[in-house]
């Protein structure tokens, strides 16, 4: 005879999708009729999903949340991926054994992969009682303004800026008074002085009838471009804007869409126009892409009529995704490279076993077609400038053999700007790839199948994001689609050559050990430098650079595009660009000096450089032009301030190096020009030196 | 009584407090918390985790947990 017990079991065993929803069910209803002791019996053998969830939810309702929280790591899925909710138990029971970094670590991991609104609701509270052991590095204000309640995003967006170590200060408007915020001259808003605006705008606000006659487009546009224009003109913000979706209810139903006065095809030709003309500093996020990846509806009419919440609090945490990923973006924190396992990752099987022919890559096989999709999908991340490698724990010459020679493989070597087959562990391999490509830890992405290597690498390597992903190749997709952790606001040129600059690069570091001398090295490379004041051709990749360069950096300030622009236009500033060119690569524009003049006295406002060039001697190079063009200019004294971050330890000495002295104030350094000794011309500055006689030097 | 106990421990998460003990009669004024944000919330997590939906009126009439349970149960048989 079957027990009650046994059925519960069963219940949970065989649920459906909702894993969660049953789990729950089967709880009340034993505790309802007192059989806890019981059902835990029939669980302990039993090692499915829901037996597991069942018997920690079991044993954290009895014995409290320290007891259960063995059996809340033991959760997983299948394949052995973590589950958000059991994430958020553990983070639970840690915060409670006062253990807040490890609290906090979970529920980062936890944020990774979430992407039910529900869970983000029952995280809330934790995540904010957790807030100091997130490490967070920078603080930034956004200003929410809209015609909707902005508090849910607001709620989202701080918690997953939390997971990115980012402290957010928000302001919102009060419901509905964007525009009197925006044209006040001394509204909160202006005083809030955010560095983001986030317009939460929707299709109400365009006041469009079903049939729209001529001209009601064009009021439209211009009403939304209004409000960019003023933030713009009383803000220094970048502006944050998703495209409007049409509404979901509309009389004329498809028609709506396909008639030429319709009212969601005069939407779409509104998007298409704001997208035309958005200036540099408006970012546009394209809803209908982030409508189509969800399942539920982008409205929800109840939501709307009760809370005025808008879109529906279900695509809330996708919306929220996209505008921190903006944001991360415009700070220039978005990721750059993109680390690869092998098998089971990027072809199906395990080479060093199957041989070459046994893996699955490419036709006829269902699931080696979908390897090949996802190879194709990484290889065009690698054609828009994100760096790939590769660490595997593999024979070299096994893995080599499938990028040389299987008929499937999108991916050649030459895609990869590092190549780690052997077998070291995977912490010591991504961390040698880090410091060879002269990149920090929270530069890289690291996707495996292989559950205990992402744990190893989380735990070794907090600072990489390791996805969760089975050996499923659309999930590696789903999962890179999700985080959006290469966000870039606009592709540039060097974009597009970063992955052949950092490819020469692994070339050169051959080279450095193959040549007798350093000088000997320099010589090999036979570089060529560029170099003259920004103008309209250059300031958009300057602006790049100043938003994204870490390491070599004495300020670390970031400009917009606009502000880039007002001191390049300025008699007051001397504002310079340099680019490089050796044997190997054309690295581009690579290095910044920015300085404002006085009669006596230039102050270095922003002097960066690319870190793909360091131990050139570039910097060098600069700082002799700048002293150069200063005592030219008549002036005495250079100012300038290296301003300590986490990352630009680098430049520490810079300052001194040049000969600078520290003054009584906290990071202020001057040199006296009359006094200033010009680098040594050792064999790389000389070459430089004959570069710049020869070349055709642009002058301010 | 099955819809208070799964109620119950979603209050406890949404408000971060393992002993909070809800009864029907519990109402925003016995929770510092529940404030009209946190009532929006309630509504979603509790929809999400009785895999319903309620509709604009019920939505309004939810002012204590008691009028939760009338509203999940409605047309429903008792769950064991």
């Amino acid at each position: 005879m079957i027990t009650t017990a046994e059925v519960i079991r069963a219940s949970v065993e065989n649920a459906g999708p909702d894993l969660r929803r049953a789990v729950q069910v089967a709880f009340a209803i034993t505790v309802d009729h007192g059989l806890e002791r019981e059902v835990l019996r029939t669980l302990e053998t039993r090692t499915s999903q829901g037996a597991r969830w069942l018997r920690a939810i079991l044993t954290e309702a009895m014995e409290g949340s320290q007891a259960a929280s063995s059996y809340w790591k033991d959760v997983v899925t299948q394949s052995g991926c973590e589950v958000p909710d059991a994430l958020l138990h553990r983070a639970r029971a840690a915060f409670r054994g006062s253990d807040r970094d490890k609290a906090a670590a979970l529920l980062r991991l936890a944020f990774q992969g979430a992407a039910d609104y529900d869970f983000f609701l029952r995280a809330e509270t934790l995540t904010r009682k957790c807030k100091p052991a997130f490490g967070c590095h920078r603080k930034i204000r956004i200003a929410l303004l809209g015609s909707s309640t902005t508090t849910l995003l607001r709620g989202l967006m701080e918690l997953l800026f939390l997971r990115d170590r980012l402290e957010s200060g928000f302001y919102e408007a009060p419901f509905g008074a964007y525009m009197q915020e925006l044209l006040q001259r001394d509204s909160q808003l202006i005083k809030f002085r955010p560095e983001f605006i986030v317009l939460l705008l929707n299709w109400r606000d365009l006041g469009l009838p079903n049939v729209c006659e001529d001209g009601l487009a064009a009021d439209a546009i211009s009403r939304v471009t209004e409000a960019w224009q003023a933030a713009m003109d009383r803000t220094s913000a970048q502006i944050i804007q998703l495209t409007f979706v049409p509404p979901l209810q509309d009389s004329y139903n498809a028609l709506s869409s396909v008639m030429k006065t319709g009212r969601a095809r005069t939407i779409k030709k509104i998007n298409e126009a704001l997208l035309e003309h958005a200036p540099a500093r408006v970012t546009l996020i394209d809803s209908e892409r982030i409508a189509a990846s969800n399942a539920c509806p982008w409205e929800d009419s109840i939501s709307w009529s009760s809370a005025k919440v808008y879109p529906a609090p279900r695509v809330l945490p996708n919306v929220a995704e996209h505008m921190v990923a903006c944001v991360r973006a415009e700070l220039g924190l978005s990721r750059k490279v993109l680390i690869l396992d092998l098998d089971n990752t990027l072809w199906g099987g395990v080479v060093g076993e199957d041989g070459l022919d046994g893996i699955r890559l490419g036709p006829p096989s269902a699931s080696g077609e979908r390897f090949q999709e996802f190879q194709r999908y990484v290889k065009a991340f690698g054609q828009r400038g994100v760096l790939l490698g590769v660490v595997s724990k593999n024979n070299p010459e096994d893995a080599i053999e499938v990028f040389r020679r299987h008929q499937g493989s999108v991916l050649r070597l030459e895609d990869f700007v590092s190549f780690k087959a052997n077998w070291l562990d995977k912490p010591s391999n991504i961390r040698q790839m880090a410091s060879e490509l002269q990149l920090g830890l929270d530069s890289l992405v690291f996707l495996d199948d292989n559950p205990a290597e992402r744990s190893e690498v989380r735990e070794e390597l907090p600072e990489v994001i390791v996805p969760e992903i089975s050996s499923e190749p659309s999930e590696s997709i789903a999962a890179l689609e999700r985080g959006l952790y290469f966000q870039a606001i606009r592709l540039t040129s060097e974009d597009a050559a970063r992955s052949a600059s950092y490819l020469v690069r692994t070339k050169q570091e051959e080279l450095r050990l193959s040549s007798g001398s350093l000088h000997q090295y320099l010589n090999d490379l036979r570089m060529q430098i560029k170099h003259g004041p920004v103008d309209a051709d250059t300031c958009m990749r300057v602006t790049q650079l100043i938003n994204k360069t870490n390491q070599f950096n004495l300020t670390t300030k970031r400009y917009s595009l606009e502000e880039v622009h007002r001191r390049m236009i300025s008699p007051n500033s001397w504002f310079h660009w340099y680019s490089l060119r050796d044997r190997f690569a054309d690295h581009g524009l690579i290095g910044i000096l920015l300085a404002e003049m006085t009669s006596s006295e230039w102050t270095v406002d922003t002097w960066l450089m690319s870190c793909r060039v360091i131990g050139r001697g570039v910097e060098d190079f600069m700082f002799r032009d700048m002293v150069e063009h200063a005592q030219r200019s008549g002036a005495q004294r250079l100012r300038a301030y290296y301003i300590p971050t986490a990352k630009n330890k680098l430049v520490e000495d810079l300052l001194p190096r040049f000969g600078f002295v520290a003054t009584d104030n906290a990071d202020e350094f001057v040199l006296d020009l009359a006094a200033a000794v010009l680098p040594e011309c050792n064999f790389l500055h000389r070459e430089v030196i004959e570069v710049k006689l020869r070349m055709e030097v642009k002058t301010t | 009584m099955s819809a208070i106990n799964q109620l119950n421990s979603i209050f406890q998460e949404i408000f971060d407090d393992p002993a909070l003990v809800v009864r029907p009669e519990t109402s925003p004024s016995d929770i510092a918390d529940w404030d009209s944000i946190a009532q929006v919330k309630l509504v979603l997590a509790v929809e999400e985790v009785f895999g319903t939906r309620f509709t604009t009126e019920e939505v309004s009439s939810l002012h204590c947990v008691g009028d939760f349970i009338a509203a999940l149960t409605r047309g429903k048989g008792e769950i064991a």
